[in-house]
């Protein structure tokens, strides 16, 4: 079971329509929705695992932000650990 | 006190002080000192920056800016201009004739360049007074050809004064907007439509670019107190689209959509990490943010006029 | 220039518009034998522009606004190096950024490069990485591991730059590198090399003591550095064979800046001079030393070492040649004679690295792509 933490200080920040993320080390500034937005607001530089923090989710959202989530792996904004 | 302003030297004085390049003028962010022996420029200078205060050409000088002749007939066929940046020549050179808006086009790359105590939008900015007199502003980014700089200089005619029409430089501890008063560069059509609106107002005589087309410089209005210029704070963020035609729409956008678009206007938000962040969301928080097509002027106006008046009191 | 040091700040008033020969002034004010105090304000306008020339702006204002004096200079000058250090960090944080992901491609390869350079400089956190711009990562590689690094790279988003058939070939037989990658959405350059120095250089040395010393990255253990001697070596051959002079100043600044922190180790002096000696390389370590002496000023505990060995001929020539190409301050002037200068390095830095037969053709077909590029 994969878990998964932040890699450096992430900064989340919601509008009352959108949301958007910042990662400090890398500088990256994204646009995400509300939802995703608390998804995020939920993880640390503790390793959570994935289904958990999936499941706060309704069932159909729950692939396109796995799909965002190993899209922040890739960019070293997140980091995926055995656990 | 006042100091004197460049009204007070004579063309001719103005002239040999550039010939020396000893003609340091007081021009927010900066006190640059200028040098150029090109025909033409002096009278263009004096021009744009009658009212502006002249300071010594000793001292400190962030920025000078030398517009020099450079190459020679028999190498190239003729003669180029070179920009001199503090002693250093970081660009290619240009056509002879273009050495005021290449003073103008140097000014501002020393302020995206050299300025990192702000950070810098690509955008332009009018100032206005809300309901409680408070300083205001609207910042219009743009990529070049939404029609800023035309909406800029039309603004004038109404209630709101110049920011800026090009830069919006974000103070990240106070959150406000320093002005950098300057005249207004027109491009091609714009350039015909504001002298037909303005026709008292002074002009450069419009130069001839093959590549970006025709380019002349708008006086700003004088600039009251230089050393004292009042920081509003944005409350309005527009981004204007000039298509010719098209009927006037003006869309909210949502906040984190806005401050993306706002980010890629930007010259140095990533060298003002978590700072930078913080000051933007800080800037979103306080701004209502809209999308604005339109074709005609005064609508445009209208439209701005009237959000700028609908502004919620905080 | 006296040879001693002198105490910190005692230098007199500056006249305005006076000039020291040969930059001196930026390089005593980087070197803190200048108070900044003493530089009139006219002339600060100079020493800040030859400074972003020369790629030195950070660590000028980085060493200004630490002292005590920095209050009282003239608040749009100390603006202009707020900025100007914020520009430094805002390279070192790229840096980092770019060895942190670096890392993650080489922890699925298996590999544990050294760095070079600057990145060897930032990933070590030693002193001359302070206020330092940066350009390309350096790398070096086992030259059996190159097709699966390359692949690796590529699939991380690294694309490579001059893919001519020539520059290939260029790069890979002649120099010691695959031609520059750059991140597609980064925009970081990437140089992977697989020889320390350049197989064709006719600055003939034996490599192996210089990569016997390799120890961890301090900030970036998925990688390693050179050890304090070869890396100081590495850099002088670079100055040495340089062919392009744009940040001579800079690079010979750093040699001055790894000399002072390594230094402080017990018997460095003669270490450095060993493995000089091993590599074949004792001829660019008193050349160098030389040249850093004259421009920031020499230390007592280089006695032992030779330092003002009469040059012959041919070797004085060069010398006053790279002098001309290390003054920040004729290149302001746009000299004719740096102009000649800076073009006989250019040749003389191919010159060391090529055989003769191919330097003429190499040169006459970077002209031409010269050319093919527009600036914009």
């Amino acid at each position: 079971m994969l878990a998964i933490k932040t890699q450096g200080t992430l900064r989340i920040h919601v509008f009352s329509e959108d949301a958007v993320l910042f990662h400090a080390p890398s500088g990256t500034l994204s646009r995400i929705t509300r939802p995703l937005a608390h998804l995020l607001q939920g993880l640390g530089p503790e390793p959570r695992s994935i289904k958990e923090v999936l499941a706060v989710l309704p069932a159909n959202d729950r692939h396109a932000a796995r799909e965002v989530l190993a899209r922040l792996v890739a960019d070293g904004i997140l980091h995926e650990v055995e656990g | 006190m006042t100091a004197p302003t460049l009204a007070s030297l004579s063309l001719k004085e103005i002239k040999s002080r550039l010939r020396s390049s000893r003609l340091a003028l007081d021009i927010p962010p900066y006190r640059p000192i200028i040098g150029c022996r090109e025909p033409g420029f002096a009278e263009a200078l004096q021009a744009m920056y009658y009212d502006y205060p002249l300071t010594g050409a000793q001292g400190f000088h962030e920025v000078s800016l030398e517009m020099m002749h450079w190459g020679s007939v028999w190498r190239f066929g003729r003669r180029q201009l070179k920009l001199g940046v503090n002693g250093n020549f970081p660009f290619n050179p240009l056509p002879l004739g273009q050495a005021y808006p290449m003073f103008e086009w140097g000014l501002n790359w020393c302020i995206t360049n050299y300025l990192h105590e702000r950070i810098t939008f690509h955008a332009a900015g009018i100032g206005y007074l809300d309901a409680e007199n408070r300083p205001a502003a609207i910042m219009l980014p743009g990529v070049p050809g939404a029609g800023k700089s035309t909406l800029t200089a039309a603004a004038l005619e109404r209630r709101f004064t110049l920011l800026s029409d090009e830069l919006c430089l974000l103070s990240p501890e106070l959150g406000t907007l320093l002005p950098i008063p300057r005249p207004i560069s027109l491009k091609d059509a714009s350039i015909e439509l504001i002298r037909a609106r303005q026709p008292g107002a002074r002009m450069t005589s419009p130069v001839r670019d093959t590549t970006k087309g025709t380019v002349a410089h708008l006086q700003p209005p004088p600039p009251t107190e230089i050393d004292n210029l009042v920081e509003p704070v944005a409350r309005l963020l527009v981004f204007p689209r000039y298509q010719r035609g098209a009927r006037l729409a003006c869309r909210p956008l949502p906040t984190g959509q806005a401050m993306l678009r706002l980010a890629d206007q930007s010259f140095n938000l990533h060298l003002h990490g978590e700072t930078g962040f913080i000051a933007l969301v800080r800037l979103m928080e306080g701004v209502r943010t809209f999308e604005l097509d339109y074709s005609d002027l005064d609508s445009a106006l209208d439209c701005l006029e009237r959000l700028a008046a609908e502004d919620p009191l905080q | 220039m006296s040879p001693s040091i002198q105490p910190p700040f005692m230098a007199p008033e500056t006249p305005e518009g006076s000039r020291h020969a040969h930059g001196e002034t930026l390089a005593r004010l980087l070197t803190r034998q200048l108070s900044p105090l003493a530089v009139s304000a006219g002339h600060w306008a100079e020493i800040l522009a030859q400074a972003r020339a020369q790629q030195l702006a950070g660590r000028l204002a980085e060493v200004t606004l630490g002292t005590a004096e920095a209050a009282a200079l003239n608040p749009r000058l100390q603006s202009q190096l707020r900025s100007a250090e914020r520009i430094a960090n805002g390279h070192q944080h790229s840096m980092r950024w770019e060895l942190n992901r670096l890392a993650a491609v080489f922890c699925q390869t298996g590999d544990r490069p050294i760095l070079l350079k600057g990145a060897a400089y930032c990933a070590h956190r030693l002193d001359v990485a302070r206020g330092r711009h940066y350009g390309d990562v350096d790398l070096l590689v086992a030259e059996d591991r190159l097709p699966h690094i390359e692949t690796a790279l590529r699939f991380a988003g690294y694309a490579p730059q001059k893919t001519s058939a020539y520059d290939q070939h260029y790069y890979r037989t002649w120099m010691h590198e695959i031609p520059p990658m750059r991140h597609i959405k980064r925009g970081a350059s990437l140089d992977v090399h697989f020889r320390l120095i350049p197989r064709t250089s006719r600055v003939d040395i034996d490599h192996r003591p210089l990569l016997d010393e390799r120890l961890p990255a301090r900030d970036a253990p998925a990688f390693d550095v050179l050890g304090p001697a070869p890396m100081l070596l590495h850099s002088m051959v670079h100055l040495y064979t340089e062919s392009e002079f744009p940040q001579g100043l800079r690079n010979l600044f750093d040699i001055h800046l790894l000399l002072i922190e390594f230094e402080k180790e017990k018997d460095f002096i003669n270490h450095l001079s060993l493995v000089a000696r091993q590599a074949g390389l004792e001829t660019v370590l008193r050349q160098t030393l030389n040249w850093r002496q004259r421009m920031f000023g020499a230390l007592s505990a280089y006695s032992t070492l030779p330092t003002h060995l009469a040059l012959t001929r041919p070797q004085r020539w060069v010398a006053r040649l790279i002098e001309t190409g290390l003054d920040p301050e004729a290149a302001q002037r746009r000299s004719r004679r740096r102009q000649t200068a800076l073009g006989l390095l250019y040749l003389r830095g191919h010159w060391l690295r090529m055989p003769t037969r191919l330097l003429a053709g190499h040169l006459w077909h970077q002209a031409k792509s010269k050319w093919r590029v527009k600036e914009t």
